[in-house]
């Protein structure tokens, strides 16, 4: 287990060396730079700006320099807001998306399990046509549609919620954007587990549950949760980027100050050390979780836990 | 002798996307208070399906008439609640293949105690210990340590020793073998049949016994019912059967099975397949593959008639 762990962590590397540098040069591709204002600079000052941050470089060089302060740690100080490194402000606004994807996350797993297990429980019946239009629904209309239209009905219709702000997490600022992010994924974990689950209760094992006089609720939650789980446990890896992804809009039409949002000003303005400061930081994430995920499988599957990976080709 | 369980006039049916399937037509049966009943037939000869419907294990979409007591009990207008009593307490069933029928995914003590642990007053020390002298009685060595692993870490005969101690663990009056060593092999069959047939004979239970291997029946049981497409073609005690055997499709059965013991030189086979039974059509089933058959085989389907305790469903026989 152990020896696994530390042999993902070390395939990992290529995965992110590739990460910082695909996207070092996409965002180099972009036209316009960083120190492009609207009122033009003398062109010293312009010259000066460019040889501090080393623009005045060829692009590999400033590859070579950006990628030695980046195996130190360091993401270098941000183009933008002046006085702050990149590192300080994913520290500011990481934990404001880090609790809306959380929260998004715990909500999708409980509703869309329980929709998903009571529809395979009822299997063909109107209750499961009724789970599988509305998570059908859920899929096919993305977060730009969602998110005003809960604004619409929920802040401006009836005002009962916040349109947008962070107003410090408080609890009624958290509840629109909690719900746009989880809509898609409560759906796809409805189907998930939904169609795992199905497959599951036709399983031997669980006629020699029943054959034993157990009630189908103790064997529902007993003999076929776990099983039922495995897909929805690697279907995850995925959903996080998804949220992820999902933040960068949702952080934007609500007006969180979160990563998002960040990177999407960073983006706009080619705050190059930001928006590569933002994806490599997102992409170890997506990496580190991926790999808690792939353990947490192994946790609910004895025989993977117990062997390991077999060496069967 | 005194019937524990009877089963009148069963018809299974399937409703499935392609059509109705008539798995099991118009079948007598009776477990006598102790003793082996052997139930043999070819796949699909609905064997299985009858038995599933004893304690109504069927699937949602099987449609069961006739009627089923257990110990006079009406088995099919009783609650779930009741059902499941009974299934716990009364009436246990072990499974053809062992690999699949234990729950991979839960240690083997939790699969053994677990249905102790719902009526029984006794807490989980006490019920993991009985499942440890119950896993000794069915001669799994190291019990103690045994008892705590996965099934997948379990060969196949340990996993049917398994699936025999959970079943005997809730002290059933009956049992349903369903052809409990078709998965395991030759040697592993072998010691599993013995255990069975001791264990049987120690808790004075009443068996039905599936199998499609007519050697097996000879060892094991009593009596036998000779199902073919879904209907009983032939009953009889085990000498009668062997010895005095009457409907064609018995006497297909055992010359083949004689041949296959190498008893003969040539591999006897019963030429031809068994009817589709997506429909129902009169005559005898096993007309298109009898050699006997006779002009009226055709039109009347032949029901069980029987001359003291040896019946079957034939016209030559009247």
């Amino acid at each position: 287990m152990v020896t696994y762990f530390f042999r993902r962590l070390l395939g990992a590397i290529p995965t992110i060396f590739l990460i910082i540098l695909i996207s070092f040069f996409l965002i180099r591709l972009a036209p316009g730079g960083p120190f492009d204002f609207d009122r033009t600079l003398a062109p010293e000052i312009q010259a000066n700006l460019n040889a501090q941050y080393h623009l005045d470089k060829p692009v590999y060089v400033q590859f070579g320099y950006y990628f030695l302060d980046i195996v130190q740690g360091d993401f270098g100080p941000s183009f933008q807001y002046k006085n702050y490194t990149v590192t300080e402000l994913i520290v500011q606004g990481f934990p404001v998306s880090l609790q809306l994807g959380l929260s998004a996350m715990l909500l999708a797993l409980l509703i869309g399990v329980a929709a998903g297990m009571f529809a395979a429980y009822k299997q063909n019946t109107r209750l499961d046509h009724l789970v599988m239009t509305l998570s059908m629904t859920g899929i096919s209309i993305p977060n730009f549609v969602v998110a005003p239209l809960l604004i619409l009905i929920f802040a401006i219709g009836v005002s009962l919620l916040p349109a947008g702000g962070w107003n410090n997490g408080a609890i009624q600022n958290q509840i629109l954007p909690i719900i746009t992010l989880a809509l898609p994924l409560i759906a796809y974990i409805a189907r998930i587990s939904r169609s795992s689950m199905i497959e599951v209760l036709r399983m031997p094992y669980i006629r020699t549950a029943y054959s034993k006089g157990l009630p189908s609720f103790y064997i529902v939650t007993r003999h076929a949760l776990k099983p039922t789980l495995l897909p929805v446990i690697s279907y995850l890896g995925p959903a996080i980027a998804g949220l992820i992804t999902g933040s960068v809009v949702v952080e934007q039409i609500y007006g969180i100050p979160g990563l998002g949002r960040y990177f999407i000003q960073g983006a706009l303005n080619r705050d190059y050390t930001l928006v590569m400061g933002v994806v490599v930081f997102y992409g170890i994430l997506i990496i580190a979780l991926n790999l808690i995920v792939d353990l947490l499988y192994g946790w609910l599957d004895p025989q993977i836990r117990l062997h390991g990976r077999s060496n069967v080709r | 002798m005194q019937a524990i369980l009877e089963a009148k006039n069963i018809s299974i049916r399937f409703n499935t996307a392609k059509g109705v399937v008539y798995a099991v037509n118009e079948v007598d049966l009776v477990l006598n208070k102790g003793e082996v009943l052997g139930i043999v037939g070819e796949s699909g000869s609905g064997k299985t399906q009858l038995m599933h419907s004893l304690i109504r294990l069927l699937p949602g979409n099987a449609e069961v008439s006739g009627s089923i007591f257990y110990e006079g009990e009406n088995i099919p207008d009783a609650s779930q609640t009741r059902i499941n009593t009974i299934r716990r307490n009364e009436i246990a069933m072990i499974f053809q293949d062992p690999m699949s029928c234990l729950n991979p995914y839960l240690k083997i003590s939790q699969q053994l105690t677990e249905a102790l642990l719902f009526d029984d007053k006794i807490n989980k020390a006490e019920a993991l210990q009985q499942a440890i002298d119950m896993l000794e009685k069915v001669q799994i060595p190291d019990a103690k340590q045994r008892i705590h692993s996965y099934p997948y870490q379990l060969s196949g005969g340990m996993r049917q020793r398994v699936m025999l101690a959970m079943a005997l663990l809730r002290k059933p009056k009956v049992l349903i073998a369903d052809e409990p060593t078709t998965a395991l092999d030759v040697t592993v069959q072998a010691e599993i049949l013995q255990l069975l047939k001791q264990l049987t004979a120690e808790y004075g239970l009443s068996v039905l016994f599936i199998t499609h291997d007519l050697s097996i029946v000879a060892g094991q049981c009593d009596r036998v019912m000779v199902m073919y497409a879904g209907q009983v073609v032939e009953q009889a005690s085990v000498n009668e059967l062997f010895y005095q055997a009457r409907h064609p499709y018995t006497q297909g059965l055992l010359a083949s099975a004689k041949s296959q013991s190498g008893m003969s030189d040539k591999l006897i086979s019963i030429a031809g397949q068994a009817p589709a039974n997506n429909q129902r059509q009169p005559g005898c089933p096993f007309y298109a593959r009898c050699e006997q058959r006779i002009d009226s085989c055709a039109k009347d389907t032949p029901v069980l008639s029987s001359n003291g305790s040896h019946s079957q469903a034939c016209h030559l026989y009247g």
